[in-house]
């Protein structure tokens, strides 16, 4: 039921990726934190199918740093959304994008970028928050968009009557599809099994986009310490421009006009390979297509999303924190 | 040769408007086996609700780990950390509005046991099987009641009760079908005719020779007694009088209350029979659900301490405003510091209950270690109004299989359904989801 009256809020996005494998993802998360600053979407729920509390921890930097921590001028907290994490055993290890940007430490030896996941209990139960904001969201107010392996998604369609629920609350799933081989049959198991229209993002239109690695000199020194620069500069030897599938999928999530068109309807399937093969006709999966000519103000907006400035939030009441007497804060410094 | 036939379990006192079941018994066990009860002791199940949820988590939680000193609320427990697992992160998302607006009393309460959430609405109630009744169903048969359901506090059943929410979500635990709530009973006599009474219906003269001489229930099974002791050995017959002391001992406080004219409130009528005092209330029903699992009588109990949202005043301890006012405290230490008196209030209640359970001895342990007792609340902080960590408490063993003594934090937004999962694989009900359940609760056991 929906209560009658109530403004719709804008779009809500469900992000899930193995984020910490590529930079392609956390730009990703960057730029709808950017996207989410501007009141065009909302980040309902981020969850991580890499089983490394790294993984769950940036996106939880990334969280934080966009509302503002960084700063003292912005005086945000964090949003309070807890990071759901797989615990399905697959992509465990930790990554030099991870690393270089959890193990940054200012001169006093403390963690510059602040977080609250030290253990498993830090991490939520991932299934249960992708339903969870699933069923917080109106009726078609809902996207999801999906980098890398299908771990946590193809979990969730196991639940009882989370088909249903999907298909009455998000409009599509945007996906970029990378390193199925981490898990083929949860990618067997989407491609037949998701209940709504899935928009597929090839690796070719990630690579026809590349992200300004320049930008980083530019855009992003507003702020002397940056975690999606740091995580930018350990990921491969600069300078390199990476590619932006992952980034595509955010924006055609949320802004798929004027940027994105899509292909004829059709069925993508796994190949023994692990890599996607389309065949068009009858079916609700799609190819994300390009206009060539926006393809310079994507990279544009792209650019300026995920280097966007945090956006301070009035508090909603005054709440005292909520403290584990029996355990210090992790993101105190 | 050894010929001694086994007491049958399920054998009653019967006299006159009264059938009294039995405790475990060395008689009941087959010859020789002195201390082992027949076959698998029973496992009960029983749910524990307060309103309102919790003052403040630093108040209530403890350490990850082994339990040592208990925090402030939970002080009056000292001495049970050994039986108790303290449970964290435990969520119910369907007590969240999720676009129902207002009513989180509503939605807390009258989904809690079942995980889901109610229809908003004070008329076509709508709300779903609680995982007690699944069990009900299920073993309920093999008792004389398959499930009890009992509370302190009178409510309405119709009408709205929080912000379109009918009252029937907040004044209800248990639900056998998703439109059928089980009220609870409330007047201990009710309780002890429900579970003493034959379920005839007395005679006029009958009644009127119970009710004018106020004879025991026990005289009125007094020759069944005495053949069934002629035929105890030494440590029955020790039990058996025990036994029926504390059935006696129940009477004596039904009709103190009964006799008693105090007030609950001023302004508010007394009911015949439930008594003024909360705590000598709270005593009396859980006397009554104590000797219920020791006879086996039923393994599944729910208790709505008082009504979810409730105003109720506990001026026995000196607190005349209103609960629910006071969980929306506004910071204000006076308040906060009611509160947490409060929620003290009923644990301290609550540890009498243990301890009773505790002495019931069962074979070569007890009723507790025979048990999973939960204590909780469907909100974690009543200022708040959230539905995630919530606070939760389980007591007993479930027959050998918990390892107890423990605070478990399980990762954030664990459906709180996960654990009726497991409490009901342990009935021996096994269910494939429940509620909102995405798996079972890990760490709960031994091995």
């Amino acid at each position: 039921m929906q209560a009658i009256g109530a403004a719709k809020p804008p779009l809500g996005v469900i992000f899930d990726a193995d984020l910490g494998n590529a930079i392609d993802a956390v730009l990703a998360l960057a730029v709808l934190y950017g996207m989410d600053g501007k009141n065009e979407c909302r980040v309902v729920a981020t969850t991580v199918s890499k089983h490394c509390l790294a993984s769950a921890a940036m996106a939880e930097v990334v969280a934080r740093f966009y509302a503002g921590t960084v700063s003292a001028d912005f005086g945000a907290v964090g949003r309070g959304l807890p990071v759901g994490m797989s615990i399905a055993g697959r992509s465990t290890e930790s990554t030099p994008l991870l690393d270089a940007v959890l193990g940054r430490k200012n001169p006093e030896g403390k963690p510059v970028y602040n977080h609250g996941i030290l253990q498993l209990n830090d991490t939520a139960d991932v299934h249960a928050v992708l339903r969870n904001a699933y069923t917080s969201q109106y009726d078609q107010n809902c996207v999801t968009v999906l980098a890398g392996p299908a771990t946590n998604l193809a979990g969730v369609l196991g639940l009882p009557g989370a088909k249903e629920l999907i298909k009455q609350k998000t409009r599509a799933l945007v996906w970029a599809p990378d390193r199925l081989g981490t898990d083929p049959a949860a990618a067997q198991k989407l491609l037949a099994e998701w209940p709504a229209p899935l928009y597929i993002v090839t690796p070719e239109l990630g690579a026809s986009l590349p992200f300004p690695a320049a930008a980083l000199e530019t855009n992003f020194a507003w702020s002397e310490t940056h975690p999606i620069a740091d995580a930018y500069r350990a990921a491969r030897p600069m300078p390199y421009d990476a590619p932006t599938a992952a980034v595509a999928a955010v924006l055609a999530a949320v802004k798929l006009e004027p940027y994105f068109t899509l292909s004829a309807p059709g069925l993508a399937t796994l190949s023994p390979r692990h890599t996607l093969v389309w065949k068009a006709g009858a079916g609700q999966h799609h190819l994300l297509q390009i206009d060539p000519a926006q393809k310079t103000a994507l990279l544009e907006t792209m650019t300026t999303l995920a280097s966007a400035k945090p956006v301070p939030r009035a508090p909603r009441r005054r709440r005292p924190p909520v403290v584990d007497a029996a355990k210090p804060d992790p993101a105190t410094p | 040769m050894i010929t001694r036939k086994a007491l049958p379990r399920r054998t009653l006192l019967r006299g006159l408007g009264a059938a009294i079941a039995l405790p475990a018994m060395d008689a009941m066990a087959p010859a020789l086996a002195s201390s082992q009860l027949p076959g698998k002791k029973p496992v009960r199940m029983a749910f524990v609700y307060v309103p309102n949820g919790i003052v403040d988590h630093k108040l209530w939680n403890v350490a990850e780990g082994q339990l040592g000193e208990l925090p402030r609320l939970l002080k009056p427990l000292d001495g049970f950390q050994g039986d108790m697992l303290h449970l964290g992160n435990l969520t119910h998302n369907g007590g969240r509005a999720l676009l129902d607006g207002a009513g989180d009393h509503g939605r807390c309460c009258g989904g809690y046991l079942s995980g889901i959430q109610p229809r908003k609405t004070a008329v076509d109630i709508k709300a779903g099987i609680t995982c007690d009744q699944i069990v009900a169903n299920k073993v309920g048969s093999q008792t004389r009641f398959a499930s009890l359901e009992v509370g302190l506090e009178d409510g309405r059943q119709a009408g709205d009760c929080d912000s379109g929410y009918s009252c029937a979500y907040t004044n209800n635990l248990a639900w056998r079908s998703e439109t059928q709530p089980m009220p609870p009973i409330l007047n201990p006599r009710a309780l002890f005719e429900r579970l003493f009474g034959t379920g005839q219906i007395l005679s006029p003269e009958a009644r009127a020779r119970q009710g004018k001489f106020r004879r025991s229930i026990i005289d009125f099974v007094t020759d069944d007694t005495r053949k069934l002791q002629s035929n105890l050995g030494p440590t029955d017959r020790r039990k058996l009088d025990e036994y029926l002391s504390s059935i006696r001992a129940i009477e004596k406080q039904l009709e103190k209350a009964e006799n008693d004219t105090a007030q609950i409130d001023p302004g508010i009528e007394k009911p015949y029979g439930i008594p003024a005092d909360f705590a000598e209330h709270f005593k009396l029903m859980t006397d009554m659900i104590t000797v219920a699992f020791q006879a086996d009588m039923t393994r599944v109990v729910t208790f709505l301490v008082t009504r979810e949202g409730t105003s109720r005043s506990y001026r026995e301890i000196g607190i005349s405003d209103g609960h629910h006012p006071l969980t929306h405290h506004l910071f204000n230490p006076a308040s906060i510091e009611k509160v947490a008196q409060i929620n003290t209030y009923h644990v301290k209640q609550f540890a009498g209950w243990l301890e009773k359970l505790k002495a019931a001895k069962e074979g070569d342990s007890n009723v507790l270690d025979n048990s999973m007792i939960v204590y909780g609340a469907g909100l974690s902080d009543g200022n708040r109004h959230n539905h995630e960590d919530l606070p939760t408490l389980m007591f007993g063993k479930a027959g050998g299989a918990f390892k107890t003594g423990r605070r478990i934090v399980y990762r954030k937004e664990t459906p709180i359904s996960n654990m009726y999962l497991t409490m009901m694989d342990r009935m021996g009900v096994n269910v494939e989801h429940f509620g909102e359940s995405t798996g079972r609760l890990d760490g709960l056991n031994l091995s």
